[in-house]
């Protein structure tokens, strides 16, 4: 048993060592393609000359041939030096981390707000199957999952801070007073936006998996033995629509990050998708590089973490 | 003594009743077979009796005597009610026994899961029950069965686990749907004899659904044959396969020759045509148009009753045919 | 003829659909309709400036749905912007769908080197997170209507891609299609004649899915100032400086946001409709209790 898993976790891990190959050729050539290329920042700053524009891009390595300037980049970042951000020359990997915080605690609040809607409402879907209360369960759903983020967000600071002044309308937190209380106020709106649109997520796949447990044969053999319905919910249900969410938890947390991203613009939440944008807009390639080999490392071992903790957890994957 | 006593039940899920006035009753102790073809209502009827079609209308009313004396009614009880019948009085084993087991726990789980609720046993006391339950139905290492999940156990081990989990509350009444239907043959009569075995050391009555008339002259005492939603034919084991009485249980056993039991040869019976559904019914008796001995008066005219035409020490025997008499000569 | 019967299957399909389903359907031809017509029909041209009439509040006279900050007529910008989204949206999906479809044939009608690729390919461009590659792109290309459509293409077509790979491998195996080639049919007429008109269901349903993910990617591209750049006019960049006027003047951001959410909707209402009406299963399930 341990060792076919084992077997499946090393095969994946070379799968993902050619992905991240191809995603990090891919995005080092995007940002080499780009108008103006690397060195795009300084040659638009007043006063430069194509001399001291020569003297820049030998110190960074960029006059070398294409593929040699890959491959140093290639090995710096497996040695951890991830390059040096162009606005402030602070380490690369030192920013991302500086900046993962914020977005960690938003990905966290926004995943605990649409995991517990997401189960009140595929629970209810699936218990009530084809009942007026399951079709409203589906519409709001589909609703949720057609809002633009940011227009939610929009709207949230339109009413909750600025009619009512509720919440702060954007921000980690008011200067000079960091208790948490105020952290979590700052938090509710931009928690809540992230939340709610991935409610239908959680709610479909819930719907699905309970659904497909309660029309099982031993759900039957229980009623037949006399176990109350909470009890065969509790018991039976919920692990059984809960296991099978393990591995699309691993595909689905990384794609928080996007809409993080637009979370933050409008909350202006200092997290790792404001990072990316803002060194995008200031044409910081090695940051955005950076931000970007990052995220797709999340996304292959997030995929990779679930999908072994869901052999680990589900007995039925062990025949 | 009578255990359960049925009186006209119907069922119906908004359109014609798929279960149509059947009436029997049972002793303690006695093993009835429900014999039918698909479609006769065997399977609808259990259900109804357990409370748990989950839709559908039920009428009539099914008395069941406890073992302290009361009735209940199993159509009319409440869901609170039924709760506390199911698995303490009445039991139900079903036909697929790969899929009836939960996949996520572990059959010691399970098992205690039914014993505190039904028995009140928790921690050690339930361990030890749960294993003596499953030594008693012939699983040969209860300990390390226990620990298993569903999955590792081969389907004749799930049906005895399912059997052990169903007398874990000492029922009065066992249903039984098809319990050997998706078994190996040779698995079958091993299960065929643990019933029979269970039965004389608790007394157990028990209700087995079958389209198997082999697997029913093997276990039961008692054959109640179902055609089309309605009881064709109630009679003893004996009389039964010694001298059926209507056509349709002719058929089915004339079909089969030399049924003994599955301890021995059998062949499946074949007949033509197929039960008709249950909006092509016409007014007479419902087995007509697949009958040999039809006459157009009066089975296609007149719907015949069950009539009792054997009455011997408590021994009914029963059919519905309005030519029985002419055709026993 | 193959595709005469898939178009009658379509009718007959969308004759089936859920009341909710049809008023999708409605509505999605009434939005068309109206941002195609609407915009002549308008007085105003959509880049019409009138200062002495900014911050109009809706339901003012002549102008329905008010003015923004520089006095054009909010209604004519929806429905100009409506266009883009639109044509955004339809483009992007019928470009990915036909991207998509080919390469799922390919990768699921051929085993080895062929398929690898391409799934490696699908594995590769899902390991970045959507918005963040749609920004890394549209920083590369020059802004346009013509960039986004291909930078929405580039991150949509997985999707049929997945669907048409899954489904051209179960019927691959299926018996008929072994006596078709036993028979000695070519790969070309299996491809078009008994795998093509099997996967088309599912290809339609995903591509009114895929419709409706293409107008919100690209409302996000072009709030964030990435995608349609003004004076053009999309449902997303309405929003871009709409955020500056949002205590004042809320409506410049919530108007534009709920023609997207609606149109979005609905998109979505039709996909989940053509599902259940192409796949009676799902529907038979939902109704057990």
């Amino acid at each position: 048993m341990a060792e076919g898993m084992l077997a499946f976790a090393a095969r994946r891990a070379g799968v993902n060592a050619l992905l991240l190959l191809l995603v990090s050729l891919t995005g080092f050539m995007l940002l080499h393609a780009t108008p103006g290329g690397p060195l795009a920042q300084f040659s638009l700053s007043p006063g430069m000359t194509s001399e001291r524009l020569n003297q820049i891009a030998h110190s960074m390595g960029l006059d070398q041939p294409l593929w040699l300037q890959y491959v140093k980049w290639l090995g710096g970042l497996l040695k951890g030096d991830w390059g040096h951000s162009y606005r402030d020359h602070a380490p690369v990997l030192s920013i991302i981390i500086s900046h993962l915080g914020a977005t960690v605690e938003l990905g966290l609040a926004s995943l605990v707000i649409s995991f517990l809607g997401g189960l009140a409402m595929g629970l209810i879907g699936a218990l009530r199957a084809g009942e007026a209360i399951d079709a409203l369960c589906s519409l709001v759903g589909v609703i949720l999952l057609s809002l633009p983020t940011f227009w939610l967000g929009l709207v949230f600071i339109y009413f909750l801070s600025v009619r009512t002044g509720w919440f702060p309308a954007g921000g980690l937190m008011s200067p000079g007073h960091a208790s948490a209380t105020d952290r979590l106020r700052h938090l509710a709106l931009p928690a809540m936006t992230l939340g709610l649109v991935s409610i239908p997520v959680w709610g479909a796949y819930i719907r699905s998996f309970a659904g497909d447990t309660l029309n099982q044969d031993h759900i039957r053999t229980a009623r037949a033995l006399g176990v109350p319905g909470w009890r065969i919910v509790l018991r039976r249900v919920l692990p059984a629509a809960l296991l099978p969410l393990i591995p699309i938890a691993g595909v689905y947390l990384p794609t928080l990050l996007s809409g993080a991203l637009v979370t933050e613009t409008v909350f202006t939440w200092p997290g790792v998708g404001r990072l990316f944008l803002d060194s995008l807009q200031y044409r910081d390639y090695p940051v955005a590089l950076g931000v970007l080999m990052f995220s797709a490392v999340l996304v292959l071992m997030c995929s990779l973490a679930a999908e072994l903790l869901h052999h680990a957890a589900d007995p039925r994957l062990r025949t | 003594m009578t255990l359960l006593s049925v009186r006209d039940l119907g069922v119906d899920f908004g359109g014609p009743l798929i279960v149509d006035g059947v009436s029997f009753s049972m002793k303690k102790g006695e093993i009835v077979a429900l014999v039918g073809e698909s479609g006769s209502g065997k399977s609808v009827a259990s259900l109804a009796l357990m409370g748990l079609l989950g839709r559908g209308n039920i009428t009539g009313s099914a008395m069941l005597r406890l073992n302290d004396g009361r009735e209940t009614d199993l159509v009319r009880i409440g869901p609170r009610e039924r709760r506390g019948v199911l698995g303490r009085h009445v039991s139900m084993i079903f036909q697929d026994p790969l899929s009836s087991l939960d996949p996520i726990q572990t059959i010691g789980a399970q098992m205690r899961e039914v014993l505190s609720l039904h028995c009140g046993l928790r921690g050690g006391k339930a361990q030890a029950r749960a294993i003596e339950l499953l030594h008693e139905v012939g699983i040969v290492d209860p300990q390390a069965c226990l620990k298993l999940i569903p999955q590792r156990l081969s389907g004749g081990m799930r049906q005895r686990v399912l059997i052990a989990m169903a007398i874990a509350g000492e029922p009065e009444l066992l249903l039984a749907d098809e319990p050997t239907t998706a078994l190996d043959v040779t698995v079958q009569a091993q299960v065929l004899r643990l019933l029979l075995s269970l039965r004389a050391r608790s007394g157990m009555g028990m209700i087995f659904i079958t389209h198997n008339l082999a697997v029913a002259s093997s276990i039961a005492d008692r054959v109640i044959v179902l055609y089309a939603g309605q009881v064709v034919e109630d009679a003893p084991a004996d009389a039964f396969f010694a001298a059926p009485a209507m056509p349709y249980s002719k058929a089915l056993l004339g079909a089969a020759p030399g049924i003994d039991s599955v301890f021995g040869a059998r062949r499946l019976p074949t007949l033509r045509g197929q039960v008709p559904a249950p909006g092509e019914r016409g007014v007479g008796c419902r087995f007509a148009p697949r009958c040999d001995a039809m006459r157009p008066t009066p089975c296609q005219t007149q719907m015949p009753d069950l009539l009792t035409i054997a009455d011997g020490e408590n021994e009914v025997h029963a059919v519905r045919c309005g030519r029985w008499e002419e055709l026993a000569r | 003829m193959k595709s005469a019967e898939i178009i009658l299957s379509i009718w007959a399909h969308l004759r089936s659909l859920r009341p909710r389903g049809r008023v999708a359907a409605y509505y999605i031809v009434f939005v068309v309709i109206a941002c195609v017509a609407g915009p002549w029909v308008l007085p105003y041209g959509h880049a019409h400036i009138d200062l002495h009439h900014r911050f109009l509040s809706p339901i003012s006279a002549g102008h329905p749905l008010g003015t923004d900050e520089i006095g054009r007529d909010l209604l004519t910008r929806v429905l100009m912007g409506g266009r883009v989204s639109l044509l955004v949206g339809l483009a992007s999906t019928i470009l990915s769908t036909v991207i998509g479809t080919t390469l799922g044939l390919v990768a699921g009608y051929n085993s080895g080197a062929a398929r690898f690729l391409i799934t490696t390919i699908i594995d590769a461009t899902l390991c970045f997170p959507v918005v963040f590659l749609m920004l890394t792109l549209a920083a590369v290309l020059s802004p346009g209507v013509g960039t986004i459509i291909g930078i929405v293409t580039l991150v949509s077509w997985m999707e049929a891609a997945r669907v048409v790979q899954a489904q051209t491998r179960v019927i691959r195996k299926m018996d008929y299609v072994t006596a078709v080639v036993a028979m000695g049919a070519t790969d070309r007429y299996v491809l078009m004649r008994e795998v093509l008109p099997n996967v088309a269901p599912a290809v339609i349903v995903s591509a009114t899915l895929t419709i409706a993910r293409a107008i919100l990617l690209e409302s996000y591209v072009s709030y964030l100032g990435y995608g349609v750049q003004p004076p053009d006019a999309s449902w997303g960049n309405l929003l871009n400086n709409a955020q500056e006027y949002l205590e004042s003047d809320p409506w410049l951001a919530i108007i534009p946001g709920v023609a997207i959410a609606l149109t979005v909707t609905m998109f979505n209402l039709l996909g989940e409709s053509l599902q259940d009406a192409i796949d009676p299963s799902i529907q038979a399930k939902g109704r057990r209790s």
